[in-house]
This record gives structure tokens, sequence and C-alpha cells, in this order.
């Protein structure tokens, strides 16, 4: 179902939690692997995912469809993740220690991470991106968004976006490089 | 060409962009049960009834409020200028320079008395000791015109002080 009949259906009295579960069931999944990917962890993803549902669910009344429904309600759950890692990298500041380890560990030692060593090296180089470079990265070579939309989700120009994108590329590239050849 | 070395670029080998991560069974379902069983707890606001075409009209305030702002801002900066330099007397209504208004305008608008009473100080004040006002009178007494271009060739007064006195 297009995002704009979900909408026409929210607006009716009464229906509002039926389209919203609508939603739900359209977006969820996308946007779990969109915050898992960036936290490494199941757990702190779910957590993530449902305060970004909620959040959604109570700013809907005050959409008004400037931007397209889908990268609203990814903009929300990339600021609700950008926002946990900050606040994760402070506190393993404070306590001296470094969270990009802490990722990296919780990478080594997910029990659901499936794919082979060249899977694993790519997602290992990705974390050492800083937060928002991973997010573009993730959302681009992974996810294939258009530059347009990840300008929309993460309020940042285009050209900026590409800057960041090719940087974070290369970056990636070099680390497999390095550890597999070309 | 391209091709082949977009085949040698290892970010664009075979599986590399597969999703390697898995999730508990049923975990999407579940999940979507709480977020349901969590906003129904939620009170539910009724959805604002405007389309995206339909935005709030921009009156006319919308357009002109910036112009107003920068007109009021240059009100502002162009008093404060003047305000500086009325102060500071380096600018007059006929264009001409003066010194600072408190001497320019002091001697306009104070009196003698008033000075002194500013001053906090009187006549009497200036002459208290009794010996300074004896000296005054015995001078004044017993001084002739030549006594005093004596002391003044004594006290190599110069010609032109003497006319600046005058």
């Amino acid at each position: 179902m297009e995002d704009k009949e979900i909408l026409e259906i929210y607006r009716k009295e009464g229906k509002q939690e039926f389209a919203f579960n609508l939603l739900v069931q359209k977006y969820s999944e996308r946007i779990y692997w969109h915050i898992r990917k960036l936290t490494c962890s199941h757990e702190d993803s779910n957590d993530i995912l449902q305060s970004s549902l909620v959040k959604v669910w109570e700013h809907l009344p005050d959409f008004r469809e400037e931007a397209k429904l889908y990268t609203w309600i990814y903009r929300i759950a990339t600021n609700e993740t950008l926002t946990f890692l900050k606040k994760k990298r402070l506190n393993a500041m404070l306590s001296l220690s470094n969270y990009d380890n802490t990722l990296a560990n919780k990478l080594q030692s997910d029990p659901s991470f499936n794919g082979d060593k060249l899977q694993m090296a790519l997602h290992k180089a990705i974390l050492h991106l800083p937060d928002k470079q991973r997010a573009v990265f993730n959302l681009r070579y992974f996810q294939e968004m258009k530059y347009e939309e990840i300008s929309e989700i993460l309020d940042t120009s285009v050209g900026a976006l590409k800057a960041s994108y090719h940087h974070a590329y290369n970056k990636v590239k070099t680390e497999l490089k390095e550890q597999f050849g070309d | 060409m391209i091709q082949d070395k977009e085949k040698d670029n290892i970010l664009e080998r075979g599986n590399l962009k597969e999703n390697p991560f898995g999730v508990p069974s049923g975990y999407f379902s579940s999940m979507q049960d709480e977020v349901m069983a969590k906003i129904s707890a939620i009170p539910v606001v009724p959805p604002q009834q405007y389309e995206a075409d339909e935005a709030p009209h921009a009156g006319f305030m919308t357009y002109f409020k910036p112009a107003f702002a920068m007109a009021a801002m240059f009100g502002i900066i162009f008093g404060l200028g003047y305000g500086a330099m009325k102060i500071t007397g380096t600018y007059t209504d006929d264009g001409s320079v003066q010194g600072t208004l408190v001497s320019a305008n002091a001697s306009d608008e104070l009196s003698e008395d008033e000075v002194i009473s500013i001053l906090d100080i009187t006549i009497e004040d200036l002459f208290a000791s009794q010996e300074n006002s004896d000296t005054i009178e015995v001078m004044e007494q017993t001084m002739s015109n030549e006594d005093i271009e004596q002391y003044l060739i004594d006290s190599r007064v110069t010609t032109t002080s003497i006319a600046l006195l005058e």
C-alpha cells in the first residue's frame, strides 16, 4: 500500500491505530536493519526501533507531507540512533574505555552473524567511520538510497553527502584491500 | 573497461551487500505487537486536517517582516551611532565640531553657584584659613603697582601669561 493511502486512512476518524499498524508492518523491518547496522546489537536496535516508532506515532498528527513519509520515519530513527551512540560514546569516555572497541567486540561475538570473512571485515571497516558517515555509507551502499532522500533524512546537502560517501567508500575499500589484496 | 574495473573493486564483489545479520525467530511480529500495545496507551491526537497544498496562507507580515526587521536594525545602529557622536561632541546639528558635551554645555547650563554646590564647597571653604584671609587683606592694603610688577618679574611670569590673565 502506498504511503499516501495509509495517510488517508490515518486521517479518518477512529482509523489511526489501524493506519499506524500498516505503517509499522511496512517499515519496521527496514528501519530495524538500518539501526542494527549502526549499533551492532539486536537488543539496542530493538529498544531504539520501538522508541522511534512511538515517536512516529506521537508526531504523526503534525506530519504535513512536506517530506516523504518514509524519509521522515527514517529521519526519526536515525536521529534516535545517533543520539543513542553519542550517549554511549560519552559514557565510554567517562569510564576511560573506547566505544569503537565495544562495537567491534559486539560484532565479533554476535551469534546471529551469518556472513563470511569478507563480510565481517567489511562491517568492521565500516565501524571505523564516524557515526554520521556510517549512516551515510549504510543508506547509500546497502539500501541504495538516492542522495536526495539521504539528504532529507540527515538534513545535509547532497554535495556534502556525495563527498562524505566518496570518502567513506575509499576508506573502507582501502582497509579491505589491505586485508584481502586486489 | 569500466565494467572490468567495477568487477575488480572489492566493494562490488558478490555477496557483500547482502545482510549477514539475523534476528530471533518471530521477532518482527512480536515487536510489532509490543509497539501497538505501547501506542494504544498513548491518547490519540486528532490529525491535522490540512493537505500539503493547503499550507497556512502566508500573510502580509510573512513577506515584509524581514524587511521591517532589517529597517529596524539599521535604525538602531544609526541611533546608537548618532547618540555616540552627540555625546562625544564629534557631531553637531550645524556640522561644526565641538568639545565634549560636558565641556560644551556645562558653562551654558550651570551657574557658578551651581558648580560650587555640585562640588559641595563654599566661598568660606576656599578661604577657610584665617591666615590666608589675613594675608590677602594685608596684601590688598600694602602692595602698590610697582610691588606687584616686581613680584611678577621675580616669579618669572611671562608677559603672555599676564596678557592671558587680563
